[in-house]
């Protein structure tokens, strides 16, 4: 049983489907965390380096990434057709 | 109404940075980002998006054109114009400790062009399908082979309409038939100026004599051919770095009005000399120090010094097409218009990249003057020299300013996948490209003076600096 620290991050239900993915990038931009999926949102466990508000805004952030990503892809995929013709 | 794909960074605890793919910035408090990720944007967002070109209603209106247009410029297509590097000689009369190009020495044999090679490197330059080039003489030093030069401007003058030569020159020899070179309208001179007297002895010739040649040298040229045709650039040891106003004042002793502030490269001799150069921290912080060192002297005397870096990437954030520095382009896809022949003929996309293959770190060529480009291996680099695409690039606000180092990634990581946030050219650009944000934002007078100077602005509009509601 691990003893590290947890930190549980609450997102709202409207960008659980995103999380996967905001957490895919979270896992090599800070190897030394592991991240998880959890009801409310994000687990983290291990050693924080940067203090928890932080992280939090960090992991936040990474989930909107994640969700104007998705949400605008056709948006981008149009202007590339457009360049190529 | 559709909002553009916005990406999103903090400045500080306060301020986030806001930007489209078209290069379209503002700045906003964090709840903004909040609204916009919620879709939760109030009537009063909408309307700044609106108003500032991020926003559209319809595929093919004025908002929706005018944004492909902006976003159309952003991308970096080349063509019309070619930019080759040359090394006639990889032979160098000085010793620098930092030589990223592990010179070889003055006496060597085998480090020049044949006159086969020459030959080869003209069909090569013939055949390129542009009307204007640079042409940029790289060493070892070029002078060392003066005749070289001359066969070379000789040919472009007569195959091109406009050719410009630069010949980046450590300048410790001159005599008549290299000053009559100079004089000539169409060539520049770079060459690298460490500081004051000291830091360049102790950096480049180990020998306060030799530093007293060069630094006459420098006079005599200035003198002879003015000084907006000579450039000169500080390479900053990190172990052991110039006093910021030191090294200014070595640069205004000679009229200079723009330096180009460089790190040792991690590269060549480097590698093993300077360990240190392998890492950012030190320089971000060291650079930062010298802009805003900078900027409070320019404020003080009036006089505006100029960091040639910091005002390019400026210039890079406020408009598109700013695509004049070759280290600094995206896509940045290699050709044989934006390549370099080195002293045995073998051609690279970049200077780093012969660098590295001289080390035997990794075959980087993709062709030689005999059997012309290798479109294969030409085909394997281009996905690296392009950020849009890139799973870290595509959620920063300064993609569309930024642009990649794959051959740098591999001089220092072995491998060219590596996290971007994990990357020097990352962490230095974030470095940057932060400070030029916060620059263009700061109301300071001295800063504004310092930035409308180097943007050729009388004062810095307000619309350059827009912010959300």
């Amino acid at each position: 049983m691990s003893a590290s620290p947890v930190l549980e991050i609450s997102i709202d239900p409207e960008f659980h489907a995103c999380i996967p993915a905001a957490l895919l990038r979270l896992g090599y931009l800070y190897p030394e965390l592991n991240f998880g999926v959890s009801g409310q949102g994000v687990t983290v466990r291990g050693e924080f380096t940067a203090n928890p508000t932080q992280l939090e805004h960090e992991v936040t952030y990474q989930v909107y990434r994640e969700k104007i990503f998705q949400q605008t892809l056709p948006m981008r995929q149009s202007l590339y057709a457009m360049l190529a013709g | 109404m559709q909002v553009w794909p916005l990406r999103f960074r903090d400045l500080d605890d306060h301020r986030t940075i806001l930007a489209d793919d078209s290069g379209a910035y503002f700045l906003a408090e964090s709840g903004f980002v909040d609204r916009y990720a919620r879709d939760a944007l109030t009537p009063p967002d909408e309307r700044f998006l609106r108003e500032k070109g991020h926003a559209f209603d319809r595929s093919g209106d004025l908002a929706h054109t005018g944004f492909l247009t902006r976003w159309s410029r952003r991308q970096h297509v080349g063509g019309g114009s070619a930019y080759v590097i040359l090394i006639p000689t990889l032979r160098c009369d000085l010793k620098c400790s930092y030589c990223q190009v592990s010179r070889a020495p003055v006496a060597a044999k085998g480090f020049d062009w044949s006159d086969e090679t020459l030959e080869r490197v003209l069909r090569v330059l013939d055949d390129m399908p542009v009307e204007e080039i640079q042409i940029e003489f790289q060493g070892g030093e070029p002078f060392l082979r003066l005749d070289l030069l001359q066969a070379v401007a000789t040919f472009a003058r007569r195959r091109f309409q406009r050719v410009r030569f630069v010949v980046c020159s450590n300048l410790q020899t001159l005599d008549e038939d290299i000053l009559a070179f100079l004089e000539s309208e169409d060539v520049l001179i770079s060459t690298s100026l460490d500081g004051p007297h000291q830091v360049h002895s102790r950096n480049r010739t180990g020998d306060d004599a030799l530093t007293d040649i060069f630094l006459r040298n420098l006079e005599q040229v200035i003198g002879l051919v003015g000084p907006e045709r000579v450039s000169a650039l500080p390479t900053i040891d990190m172990d052991d770095p110039p006093d910021p106003e030191d090294l200014i004042a070595a640069y205004e002793e000679f009229g200079f009005t723009s330096l180009y502030l460089r790190p040792v490269n991690y590269q060549g001799f480097a590698r093993k000399s300077h360990p240190a150069a392998r890492t950012s921290i030190n320089w971000n912080n060291y650079y930062r120090g010298f802009v805003e060192a900078l900027i409070a002297q320019n404020a003080r005397t009036g006089q505006v010094m100029e960091e040639y870096y910091m005002a390019h990437c400026l210039r890079r954030i406020l408009a598109p097409g700013m695509d004049s520095h070759t280290d600094l382009r995206n896509p940045n896809i290699p050709t044989s218009a934006n390549a370099v022949i080195d002293f045995d003929g073998q051609i690279y996309p970049s200077d780093e990249a012969r660098m590295l293959a001289r080390i035997r770190r990794v075959d980087l060529t993709i062709g030689n003057v005999s059997d012309g480009l290798d479109q294969e291996k030409l085909a394997l680099l281009a996905p690296g020299h392009i950020n849009n695409f890139d799973p870290d690039c595509i959620h920063c606000p300064y993609q569309p300013f930024c642009g990649t180092d794959p051959i740098d990634d591999l001089s220092r990581s072995g491998r060219i996948d590596v996290p971007r946030q994990d990357s020097w050219f990352c962490q230095r650009h974030l470095a940057v490209f932060d400070l030029a944000m916060e620059l263009i934002y700061s109301k300071d007078p001295a800063v504004e003076f310092t930035l409308s100077r180097w943007l050729g602005l009388e004062s810095l509009p307000d619309a350059l600096r827009p912010i959300a509601p």
